[in-house]
């Protein structure tokens, strides 16, 4: 006879923790469900850009020597209003949102994959031969362009008004084929914040409306070719300099790709736009070729994606019925 | 067969040998009975036989082991399988495989039997075992007495030449254990095959046996079993009944008494007799029934999943008796125990101990009314020594310092405070915990199979044990096989089957009408009622 | 009639359900590979104890997400995004950039943690299923005689988990009946020691049995065959390591994967056949492999090999993005494949009762 302890397993008794573990996911799945509406909702919504009370950031994003949606070896500059304490992440947010870019994408470890859509899913951070291709984060400072090795969603950038004075964001698209003996090629761009925030005085903040939404477009003075073949370096260097007062007053580059990019935000269509249509006439060519259809898949493809959830969420359903007229049958 | 040649046996770290200078030789095709006190050495000498000891447990082995001409120095366990069969106390704890069928064939497909024959041994054993009912069935779903017999099959399928088996009977019921011992038997006399027994009932295998190996103190001595019954300080009730009477030779099986006891019955008092014990008249310290309701079960019923272990119960139990719960194995006693005891919520009908409900009770409020000491003690013991054990009890159960200690002492007296718990032989252990939760007096005591693993030394002492918690006004109520136990302490005895009550009554009246739980005594005077040997010599005397 | 599959066609079913589940973070995919392995799983476990152990995988499964989602509120990855609600966060040193406690935790994180434990989820429900179907006891079977030592561990391991939680609840019992508390914190103090001390206990008796149970009995090899049988083995389950890393994970090289567990398989086959030549073991009643087999095993190799086209055709469908969060969409092959791997459920034969 067994003996009194061990007779019969577990008795029947209601599992608590079973329960508890069911609860949690259940109450998770709503939370999440309702997240992810409001968040798709707000989906391409500017959140901080509007924001910004008086802040403002100045960043260069560079496209590198590969072919991008802004055309290749894009170079961009603009003074972005973000809010308080904005991180890396959300100016970049910010300056793609004033761009009409696609929101930057982000991989599940939290790694930067693309800017404007570039490069598109789902590519991130993969290898060309021996290389990897990866969008590298820097900071310019009148002195120069300083690596990062931190992320931008841990980095906060200081703003102009602040006490401290700014720094720039770069963010420049590397193929590692680029890497030269001397490191990492920098983003090609002022790395002096003064050249594309202009310095505000201590005045209020509301009485400058002119940075924000400003932006520069740089072209590299040699055309670049489609391939990526050309020379980098130079250009660079020579790239119009923006000054405070250039500024103000040249292209307002953000409208032109604004409105290929689906036409969602143009917060910089006030200045004149003659002279930015001559100065990117090729740039607007490429950009228009490539973002626009991408532009449309995205919108075909959220029809898409509503029917294939809806399918897939019957499919699930329909194994899960079937399963249960099965248990029906093999245990009545 | 198996032959020992001048065996030391010591293992590694300990101070004495296990086995001292054993010379044995067992012939082949007879049927040995090891017997001797826990800790004598027993297991060591049987595991030596296929070589677990010492390749299995370390230690150093001078001398030399031969069975059926291989020697165990040289021919690891696995080697022998196909020579010894060696079945465990624990069939559980040996299975390998999850299926009756598959845990036969095991031995067979590690020694590469070819799969005719495979399935032809099977099937003999099935049928040798009577097991072909359970073929198809989970090892995990039989009861104790049907895996015991699987795990003798298992070891059968091999066609072993030599079956050693460590307590066989001890965890069933006396029916399932004549089921195992006819089994067993039957292999001698029918297949020629030589087993090796340990078993601390005598009175269940003495009469099959050839010769009987006394172990003491690590020294073997070999006697057939009349002459190994004469010297004997402990010896199974028939063979104490015929020393009473002065019998020679001493019958060792209740066939030999009953030629033997036609001219007892003439000198003894015709119709049911009055036990002494129970005498109105008889010892004063003995408490009359019936006392107060302790205890009760009202209409209980349990249920595990789909497998209904107790229906329909109702029983009182009363302050001062001994009421003893009997059955198959799985016939639910072990539930019923569990559920007096507060550990199981009952699935139907109610509990009531004292007044309340066990199983809503706080730990330290159920204590002070029910003591349940499991199959296992040592499983109510973990301290590192007894004392810390006693103070422990102390603390939990809040009483003042010392409670427990003078308990465990009037039970067990003279026990070295300082001694684990796991070190002391297994009728202190059970001492031990059936002191520490008698502590706080509670008045109802639970024992689940009081009696397994003990030698006879300890029953006789558990008998007096148990004669004193009732005469102190406990009521106990013990779940056993063993019916010579039932025949000296029980005065009530509830029969049940398949979880419901069959029979409830006066032990006598119970135990003596039935052909599985009659005892030895019962059985050799039939029809005529008498229970125990005391009985029939308080008898001759008057 | 009514048999019970070989138990390595469950096993390499499951596995490669398993497979599948490992290349996409798709929550349709996931869960319908969920719904596929529970689906078969009801259909044909037997009555056996291990087939319930289906339940516990999953209730393990649920805890694994929700755990994940929890760990990724406390130790965000700062996935930049909507902000639903922030820790106050503790900015760490310089040396663990990349790394906060606390902090803003986004809708992007928490879908990002949530696909990621359910992969994880069904991963472990895939092996679920392979547990309540195939009888471990079987497959231990088909384990080659080379392989001893590994016998032992497996069936030791096999029968701890029960023997544990039946030791649990008797020590529970037993401290219940000691006047001590027998649950929550104070219980679980003094818990292990007795739990494991019968473990091992019985782990050692269980050994001990199968070693005088003829288990592992030495087969007459020459040395130097021996050593050839182990040298391959050896390399064998190397190379199907790298074959199988090559397989799961779709950013190596396209041929490293197939190949090598190619490679891998045929050295495995020649050194169990090398050791195997002499064993000495037989079975009793084997199990057969017969259609009914080979459609289990097609089936699960389907649903890897449809989630492996969508990978190569449309990757982006197969993991969604969640930073920014796009709603998931349904790639077709990997759907077919997975429905495919459904029918075990109708084409075997029923368990024997």
């Amino acid at each position: 006879m067994a003996d009194a302890l061990a007779s019969g397993a577990a008795p029947e008794r209601p599992d608590r923790r079973r329960r508890c573990g069911a609860r949690c996911l259940v109450a998770l799945a709503i939370v999440l469900s309702g997240a992810i509406a409001g968040s798709t909702g707000a989906f391409g919504g500017t959140r901080r850009a509007c924001a910004a009370s008086g802040n403002h950031v100045p960043i260069v994003i560079d496209f590198g020597t590969v072919s991008s949606p802004a055309g290749p070896g894009t170079v961009r500059t603009l003074c972005v209003a973000v809010g308080s304490r904005a991180t890396g992440s959300d100016v970049l947010a910010a300056a793609s949102a004033q761009l009409g870019w696609p929101a930057p994408r982000y991989n599940s470890i939290g790694l930067l994959c693309a800017i404007g859509g570039y490069p598109s899913a789902p590519a991130c951070a993969d290898r060309s031969g021996s290389h990897f291709l990866y969008w590298s984060y820097w900071r310019g400072a009148a002195s120069g362009w300083t690596y990062q090795s931190a992320g931008p969603a841990t980095l906060r950038p200081s703003s102009c008004e602040s006490r401290g004075g700014c720094t720039v964001e770069g963010w420049r698209f590397v193929d590692g084929a680029d890497t030269s003996a001397s490191g990492l090629p920098e983003p090609r761009g002022p790395s002096d914040p003064a050249a594309i925030c202009p310095p505000v005085a201590t005045t209020t903040p509301a009485t400058s409306p002119a940075p924000a939404g400003t932006g520069t477009t740089h072209t590299p003075t040699a055309p670049a070719v489609p391939g990526g073949a050309s020379t980098p370096g130079a250009p660079t260097t020579t790239a119009r300099r923006g000054t405070s007062a250039a500024t103000s007053t040249t292209t307002p580059g953000g409208h032109a790709p604004a409105r290929h990019g689906g036409g969602h935000s143009s917060t910089a269509t006030t200045a004149p736009r003659h002279r930015a249509q001559v100065a990117l006439g090729p740039v607007q060519a490429a950009a228009g070729r490539t973002a626009a259809p991408t532009a449309h898949t995205g919108g075909g493809g959220h029809r898409n994606a509503a029917v294939g959830l809806g399918i897939g969420v019957m499919a699930v359903l329909a194994v899960l019925a079937v399963g249960f007229v099965q248990t029906r049958r093999t245990h009545p | 067969m198996i032959r020992f040649d001048h065996v030391t046996f010591t293992y590694a770290e300990a101070p004495e040998p296990a086995l001292r200078d054993v010379d044995l030789h067992i012939p082949g095709g007879e049927l040995w009975l090891v017997i001797g006190e826990t800790g004598s050495g027993k297991s060591t000498l049987l595991q030596a036989i296929n070589g677990l000891v010492p390749h299995f447990t370390g230690g150093e082995l001078l001398g030399r082991v031969e069975v059926d001409g291989l020697a165990t120095s040289t021919h690891p366990p696995r080697e022998l399988a196909g020579t010894v069969g060696m079945v465990g106390q624990d069939p559980d704890a040996g299975f390998v495989t999850d299926v009756v069928e598959d845990e036969l064939a095991y031995t067979m497909e590690n020694l590469g039997v070819a799969p005719a024959v495979m399935r032809r041994r099977v099937e003999d054993v099935l049928d040798l075992l009577n097991l072909h009912p359970l073929r198809t069935r989970a090892l995990a779903s039989l009861s104790s007495g049907q895996k015991q017999r699987v795990a003798i099959g298992s070891a059968l399928t091999a066609s072993p030449r030599v079956l050693v088996l460590d307590e066989p009977t001890s965890a069933l019921d006396p029916g399932a254990a004549e089921e195992v011992l006819a089994a067993l038997t039957r292999l001698v006399h029918d297949l020629g095959i030589t087993v090796v027994t340990a078993e601390h009932r005598l009175e269940r295998v003495l009469q099959y046996a050839d010769r009987v190996a006394v172990v003491e103190g690590g020294r073997v001595s070999v006697a057939s079993p009349a002459e190994a019954m004469v010297g004997a300080s402990v010896v199974p009730p028939v063979v104490a009944l015929g020393r009473a009477v002065g019998w020679s030779p001493l019958p060792l099986s209740v066939r030999d008494a009953r030629r033997l006891a036609d001219g007892l019955r003439s000198r003894l008092p015709v119709g049911p007799v009055v036990p002494p014990h129970h005498a109105p008249d008889g010892d004063p310290d003995v408490v009359p029934l019936p006392g107060a309701v302790v205890g009760s079960t009202t209409r209980l019923g349990a249920r595990y999943g789909s497998v209904v272990a107790l229906r329909d119960v109702s029983l009182d139990v009363r302050a001062g008796e001994v009421l003893a719960v009997m059955g198959r194995n799985g016939a639910g006693k072990s539930t019923l125990l569990a559920h007096l005891a507060g550990l199981r919520e009952p699935t139907d009908g109610k509990v009531t101990i004292d007044g309340q409900v066990p199983h809503r009770l706080k730990a330290r409020d159920l204590v002070r009314r029910v003591a349940l000491v499991p199959a296992d003690p040592g499983m109510l013991l973990y301290a590192e020594t007894i004392d810390a054990e006693c103070r422990g009890a102390d603390r939990d159960s809040a009483l003042d310092p010392g409670t427990t200690r003078a308990a465990v002492e009037r039970i067990v007296p003279g026990l070295d405070p300082a001694a684990h718990p796991r070190d002391v032989s297994e009728g202190q252990r059970l001492g031990v915990a059936l002191g520490v939760v008698l502590a706080p007096a509670p008045p109802l005591v639970l024992l689940d199979e009081p009696t397994r693993g003990l030698d006879y030394v300890a029953k006789a002492r558990l008998v007096e044990i148990l004669r004193e918690l009732s005469a102190s006004g406990h009521a106990v109520v013990m779940a056993t096989h063993d019916v010579e136990l039932v025949a000296e302490v029980a005065g009530r005895v509830v029969v049940l089957a398949d979880g419901e009550v069959v029979a409830d009554g006066p032990a006598r009246e119970v135990v003596c009408h039935s052909p599985i739980f009659a005892p030895q005594v019962a059985k050799v005077l039939a029809p005529d009622e008498w229970l125990t040997v005391a009985e029939v010599e308080a008898a001759l005397a008057s | 009639m009514p048999r019970s599959l070989h138990p390595a066609a469950w096993w390499i079913w499951a596995l490669a359900l398993g497979a599948a589940a490992l290349r996409t973070k798709n929550p349709l995919v996931l869960l319908l590979i969920g719904a596929v392995a529970w689906l078969v799983v009801v259909s044909r476990r037997g009555n056996a104890p291990w087939a319930r152990s289906f339940g516990s995988f999953v209730r393990i499964g649920i805890w694994v997400v929700v755990i994940r989602v929890a760990l990724q509120v406390l130790f965000a990855v700062r996935l930049p995004g909507h902000e639903l609600f922030a820790l106050p966060s503790i900015e760490l040193p310089s040396w663990m950039a990349g790394v906060s406690l606390g902090g803003p935790v986004t809708t992007e994180a928490l879908v990002t943690a949530f696909y990621e434990g359910l992969q994880l989820a069904v991963l472990l429900a895939c092996v679920g299923a392979a547990n309540s179907l195939a009888s471990p006891y079987r497959l231990l079977r088909c384990l080659p005689t080379v392989l001893y030592e590994a016998g032992v561990v497996v069936t030791v391991a096999l029968s701890f988990a029960p023997q544990a939680s039946t030791s649990v609840h008797r020590v529970q019992e037993a401290r219940r009946l000691r006047g001590r508390p027998h649950t929550g914190v104070q219980g679980l103090r003094g818990l292990a020691v007795p739990v494991l001390e019968g473990a091992l206990d019985r782990s050692l008796f269980l050994a001990a049995s199968m070693d005088a149970r003829g288990y592992g009995r030495k087969a007459l090899v020459p040395e130097g065959r021996r050593r050839v049988t182990n040298v391959a083995l050896g390399l064998g389950v190397m190379a199907t390591l790298i074959g199988a890393y090559g397989l799961l994970d779709g950013s190596s090289p396209s041929g490293l994967g197939l190949p090598a567990l190619a490679c891998g398989a045929v050295l495995l086959a020649g050194a169990l056949g090398l050791g195997g030549a002499r064993s000495s073991r037989s079975r009793y009643r084997p199990d057969p492999w017969l259609l009914p087999e080979w459609i289990t095993v097609a089936a699960g190799v389907a649903a890897y090999v449809g989630v492996a086209v969508s990978a190569r055709l449309d990757a982006a469908s197969l993991n969604p993005g969640t930073s920014p969060i796009v709603a998931p969409s349904l790639p077709v092959y990997a759907t077919a494949g997975v429905l495919l791997a459904a029918v075990p459920a109708f084409a075997t034969p029923r368990p024997a009762p």
